[in-house]
């Protein structure tokens, strides 16, 4: 496993009582020696600790993580290493990244590489995969990497569309990567790794009750979105389509509302795969309907207008560019 | 459980994959596995109910951890051997060879691991090394390169086999451990891996409170 002293500091800082991702984004960049780490800790933790102490759990931990991941992970990365993905947009402290495992090539989601989420609703029907297939293919054949959830339906297509392209993809998981969720899928996800793609989590522990499950899923959500270029929604219900439709007894929301929601929250540009003529009588694009409704000026994408609108989207300058500076070099 | 290993020296030739469970770190404080001190039984006062609460103990972390060894080497036949005692065999009660005897129960009704506990027998008193300070270290040498098969009876039937060593407890530095390695691929083990129930904590007394990482599933992320 690949992984910098400053991310195994990071983790070990995460096992104090009270120390969450917010203080760790407040309170370090990343790099700091085991010492200052220590101090910092001391201020907000109530039972004080010591370099030893700190010493003594780093190196649990790493044996622990040797142990649990040593198949199924080619490493960790942490705020402050060199290719510890920047996020994009404009993110509260609370929702930012500090720590990823991974498996496969971490670079895919760096800030110079673009990357287009395509995602939507689990169970796409009738011409929905075929229609995002297209776009996934174009996105692909103009250079961007496709970034999705790897759950069923719309983000499977877009993962394999993305490798049928001999494209690369990027899975953000809801679970560690020695328990890939959905089981289903994977076989996918070994694919997606065997051809140059990355499989990435913030999880190195299995969900332990169905609350957790969920927030895990929407946590997920926000990565999609914010570490992306682009966020494009194939298809999904929204929140109410049951009612809408009076189509009871079924769950019809989908995470892809969640994360379209985020990207609007950081101001990642959206785009929605609609055609009226052939759409506005399904309840399958009632989000879609909703965003446009929502957003005047968002980005959509007809049969018709596929290649010009997906160029666009990748010659778009990003509005807002992270300004965290990273060291990449010593010598920088 | 835990893994570590051990490091080649002046007693060992080769690195050794090793494992313990707990670690030890001052007797009588919280967390401490105490119950291996008292198995030990050193002047054979200790009262039977502490001695069995002491073997209920030990069966537990052997049933727990000797399968999950077992698993990791899947493809190989362990033989399970008990680092001897300081002293010649003959000098100790059946209630001072209780974690010897422990063991070989235990390892009997685990499928797949052979029972080797009576292949390293010593026959010539040796010093007990964390007593010594202390004064009742006894007769005997302290430890030399060698000493295993200078004070000790192997038996043949080592050759050939992969040996899971087991000992009570490891500390880094007093070699007793490391020489009987030696020994046993000097006398033709095929490979040896070891395991102890306690690993001597070398920053003295450990706190036990935070942070908690004793559950597997307990990362920090």
């Amino acid at each position: 496993m690949k992984y910098t002293d400053n991310s195994l500091n990071i983790l070990t800082a995460k096992s104090y009582k009270g120390i969450g991702n917010a203080w760790i984004v407040k309170n370090l960049k990343g790099n700091e020696s085991v010492d200052t780490i220590v101090s910092l800790l001391n201020n907000k933790i109530i039972d004080k600790t010591t370099e030893a102490e700190f010493e003594h759990s780093k190196n649990e931990f790493e044996t622990k993580l040797s142990q649990k991941f040593e198949e199924c992970c080619d490493g960790f990365v942490a705020l402050g290493d060199h290719n510890f993905p920047q996020y994009r947009g404009i993110v509260k402290e609370i929702e930012q990244p500090v720590f990823l495992y991974y498996k496969g090539n971490i670079d895919l989601l760096s800030i110079e590489n673009k990357n287009i989420s395509v995602i939507g609703l689990l169970g796409p029907e009738g011409d929905i995969e075929e229609r995002e297939r297209k776009i996934v293919a174009d996105f692909v054949k103009n250079g961007a990497t496709i970034v999705s959830g790897l759950a069923f339906g719309c983000d499977s297509i877009s993962h394999q569309q993305a490798l049928d392209s001999n494209g690369k993809t990027v899975a953000i998981l809801p679970s560690p990567l020695n328990n890939i969720l959905p089981a289903r899928n994977k076989g996918l996800a070994f694919q997606i790794v065997e051809e140059g793609g990355l499989l990435v989590t913030e999880y190195g522990n299995d969900f332990k009750s169905q609350m957790e499950l969920s927030s895990r899923y929407k946590e997920r959500d926000r990565l999609q979105a914010l570490f992306c270029d682009t966020i494009v929604l194939a298809a999904s219900y929204a929140q109410n389509s049951a009612e809408r439709w009076k189509m009871f007894g079924q769950k019809l929301d989908s995470g892809a509302r969640l994360a379209m929601g985020f990207a609007k929250e950081y101001n990642i540009p959206r785009a929605v795969m609609y055609d009226q003529h052939l759409d506005e009588n399904n309840p399958m694009f009632d989000l879609n309907r909703d965003l446009i409704k929502e957003q005047r000026d968002i980005t959509i994408i007809t049969q018709d207008n596929i290649s010009e609108t997906v160029e666009k989207l990748l010659h778009k300058k990003q509005t807002i560019k992270n300004t965290t500076t990273v060291q990449k070099n010593l010598f920088d | 459980m835990n893994n570590f290993t051990i490091t080649p020296n002046d007693y060992l030739n080769k690195h050794i994959q090793a494992y313990y469970h707990h670690d030890y770190t001052t007797f009588g404080t919280e967390g401490n596995p105490d119950f291996i001190n008292h198995l030990k039984n050193s002047f054979d006062s200790t009262s039977v109910s502490v001695l069995q609460a002491g073997v209920n103990e030990l069966i537990k972390f052997l049933n727990e951890d000797l399968p999950i060894i077992k698993n990791l080497l899947s493809n190989t036949n362990l033989t399970v051997c008990v680092i001897p005692r300081a002293k010649a065999e003959g000098s100790y009660s059946d209630n001072q060879k209780l974690f010897k005897r422990v063991i070989s129960s235990v390892v009997d009704k685990i499928s797949g691991l052979a029972n080797g506990t009576h292949y390293i027998i010593r026959q010539t008193n040796t010093r007990t090394t964390h007593m010594n300070r202390s004064g009742y270290g006894g007769d005997g040498d302290m430890p030399y390169v060698g000493i295993t098969k200078a004070t000790c009876n192997i038996s043949n039937e080592v050759r050939g086999k992969d040996i899971l060593l087991i000992d009570d407890i490891y500390t880094k530095g007093v070699n007793i451990d490391e020489d009987a390695i030696q020994a046993l691929l000097d006398n033709g083990a095929k490979s040896v891996i070891f395991y102890c129930v306690a690993k001597t904590y070398k920053g003295g007394i450990k706190p036990v409170t935070r942070p908690q990482i004793n559950d597997d599933d307990d990362l920090p992320f």
